[in-house]
């Protein structure tokens, strides 16, 4: 048990008062970066890396780290109290979670986002240290077929996600699917539906949707609908109650472990696990029907499958070398500029270091635990702020976060085609659930079903003769005629 | 609605003219997959009267849209600072019926601290405009 006396180690080192700071320090840091919506842990940690450069390299480390993982929380704090996902892996959160909000249970959301996602956070850790090394092996293993079949089932989530109508669900999934396609080919340079023009280019930017199709969208049915403030009740008790909380230790098992396995695989995205961990626990529970209005279920599993992703995405990334998101390959500069050589010696010859990185995470989850608790009361407050104030603010930190992430104000112009657009698609009952996560999905489809051609030159029987791919393809069929046939009997 | 679903699947299709199998592939899919919604869309009841909102409700809503979009396309003209400035005092004015101290006060706290927050501090490169430096 030579992994455990090397943790004890880095625990030690990671309690010192001054790394302590400096994770505390990263925490806060992160949550205030990931609340600004367009912000996210990318930007975030590529902007406080510089920051980072005058320390020396594990109180550095130590604080990039506390910064991601703050900055993961930092986004559900806004999806709940104002619909505006701060990055990608919360547009999940605000589907229940807003909901709680406007029920005045702001405080009871915010609460399980922190519980679940320490409980999450620190049960994927444990999974890290004890399994790095061979998890990272089996990540491997996982070819293009495999990533086909894993994508198909994520698809699947689409037609639980339609709402009512299967052809308006369906219908926004492709829409979505369509503007994934926009701008230039990532396998052949080829210029898709770019219109001549050089700006689309680049594509459509992800976050610019986002802010777009859920910060806009959700001002302009304010104003509509008059709100007087996101909940006009009066706030109720701060904590989830004794019955949540045990209804939903169960979930945030399920989600650590689906967020867990699949955070593995390097790309993978959070957002997607995000989606696919709640459609677990939705299916999972004895009543479906609560799910997208406010059922704490649904805040609880994304926010923990995130987190577990998170610590999960640290085992390719030590182990191999690999980062599973562009947040991680940030903090993957940061940690080779202070000569960390991930790969499979990493744990040999710099352990020490390692593990002392993984202590302080840790203890960065529990810090982010302490340090939001008590807050929560305080952001819960929030909603109580006149709609006329919150609106403009909203408006103005998407601009600003839709300029932020390319320094481009044609992505502004793109959140504000995307905010008509989710406007437009509210009114006529079309979701807009779907279109997200098509828009996720899709350019990983492509690139899986490209690659999986190529390798088996043309020949798209690779995707059954493949066991793995098979497999999944085939749960991906059978889940989706489930729901079909579930939706059906309604 | 299903007009607009059949023009965006033709788009497609004439698309196919760039490159082969490769990039062609996941459009024409897509292509196929919105034309058959497209007509799906036939048979689907009648759409309610895009939920009865009142034309007052939908003026606000354009309103706040065009303020909006006025305030993008004003950025890289006035600046960031000012324009900001310009457009949360149009929106307090309009939505709040907070007093005038309050409005301005608000306006003011609002566009300077996002001004030296994201601007100055934090350094993004927002456009500054005639009276910029």
């Amino acid at each position: 048990m030579d992994t455990v006396g090397l943790l004890l180690q880095g625990f030690a080192q990671a309690l010192t008062p001054q790394n302590l700071l400096f994770a505390l320090l990263g925490s806060v840091l992160g949550t205030l970066v990931g609340v600004l919506p367009g912000i996210g842990p990318t930007s975030g940690i590529a902007i406080l890396l510089p920051l980072t450069s005058f320390l020396p390299p594990t109180p550095a480390i130590i604080m990039l780290a506390a910064i991601y993982y703050g900055a993961m929380y930092g986004g559900s704090t806004t999806a709940i109290l104002v619909n505006v996902p701060g990055e990608v892996a919360s547009v999940v959160t605000t589907m229940d979670g807003y909901q709680m909000a406007r029920q005045g249970r702001a405080g009871p959301a915010l609460a399980i986002a922190a519980i679940s996602s320490f409980v999450a956070g620190t049960l994927g850790l444990v999974g890290l240290t004890f399994f790095a090394p061979p998890l990272a092996d089996l990540a491997l293993r996982i070819g293009p077929p495999e990533y086909f079949g894993l994508v198909v089932l994520a698809f699947s989530v689409v037609v639980s996600m339609s709402g009512p109508s299967l052809v308006k669900g369906l219908s926004a999934a492709a829409l979505g699917a369509l503007v994934a396609l926009v701008g230039l080919d990532p396998m052949s340079g080829v210029r898709r539906f770019t219109l001549g023009t050089t700006t689309l280019l680049g594509g459509v930017d992800f976050i610019a949707v986002i802010i777009g199709l859920f910060a806009i969208t959700e001002a302009l049915l304010g104003v509509e609908q008059r709100v007087g403030a996101v909940a006009l009740a009066r706030l109720g008790r701060l904590l989830p109650t004794r019955e949540e909380m045990s209804r939903c230790l169960a979930t945030m098992v399920r989600a650590t472990g689906v967020g867990f396995a699949l955070g593995l695989l390097p790309g993978c995205t959070p957002g997607a696990i995000s989606f696919i961990s709640y459609d677990v626990e939705r299916r999972w529970s004895r009543t479906p029907e609560r799910f997208g209005r406010g059922a704490i279920e649904g805040v609880a599993a994304p926010e923990g499958a995130n987190n577990a992703t998170t610590s999960a995405g640290f085992v390719p990334l030590f182990a191999l070398g690999l980062p599973a998101t562009p947040a991680l390959a940030v903090l993957l500069s940061g940690l080779m500029i202070y000569g960390l050589q991930p790969g499979p010696l990493l744990f040999e010859k710099q352990a020490a270091f390692v593990w002392t990185v993984i202590a302080s995470m840790y203890v960065g989850n529990v810090m982010l635990l302490v340090l939001n608790l008590p807050l929560v009361g305080l952001w819960a407050q929030l909603c109580r702020v006149p709609y006329a104030m919150m609106a403009p603010l909203i408006l103005l930190f998407s601009v600003l976060g839709a300029f932020s992430v390319r320094n481009s104000l044609t992505d502004v112009g793109m959140a504000l085609v995307f905010g008509a657009l989710g406007y437009g698609m509210v009114k006529l009952g079309y979701p807009t659930a779907p279109l997200v996560l098509a828009l996720i999905l899709t350019p990983m489809l492509e690139q899986a079903l490209r690659q999986s051609l190529g390798m088996s030159h043309g020949d798209p029987l690779i995707l059954v003769t493949r066991p793995g791919a098979a497999v999944l393809i085939a749960a991906g069929l059978t889940l989706t005629a489930w729901t079909l046939i579930a939706r059906h009997r309604r | 609605m299903l007009a607009a679903l059949g023009v965006f699947a033709l788009v497609e299709a004439a698309r196919l003219r760039d490159g082969w199998q490769g990039a062609r592939l996941m459009p024409a899919v897509v292509g196929m997959v919105l034309v058959a919604l497209g007509i799906a869309h036939l048979g689907l009841p009648a759409a309610p009267a895009a939920a009865a909102v009142g034309m007052e409700a939908r003026r606000r809503v354009l309103a706040m849209f065009s303020t909006l979009a006025l305030y993008v396309a004003a950025l890289p003209v006035l600046g960031f600072l000012p324009a900001t400035a310009l457009f949360i005092l149009i929106l307090l004015a309009w939505l709040g019926e907070f007093s005038w101290p309050v409005t301005l006060g608000t306006t003011l706290v609002v566009a300077v601290a996002s001004h030296v927050l994201f601007q100055r501090w934090l350094g993004m490169p927002l456009p500054s405009g005639p009276f910029g430096r």
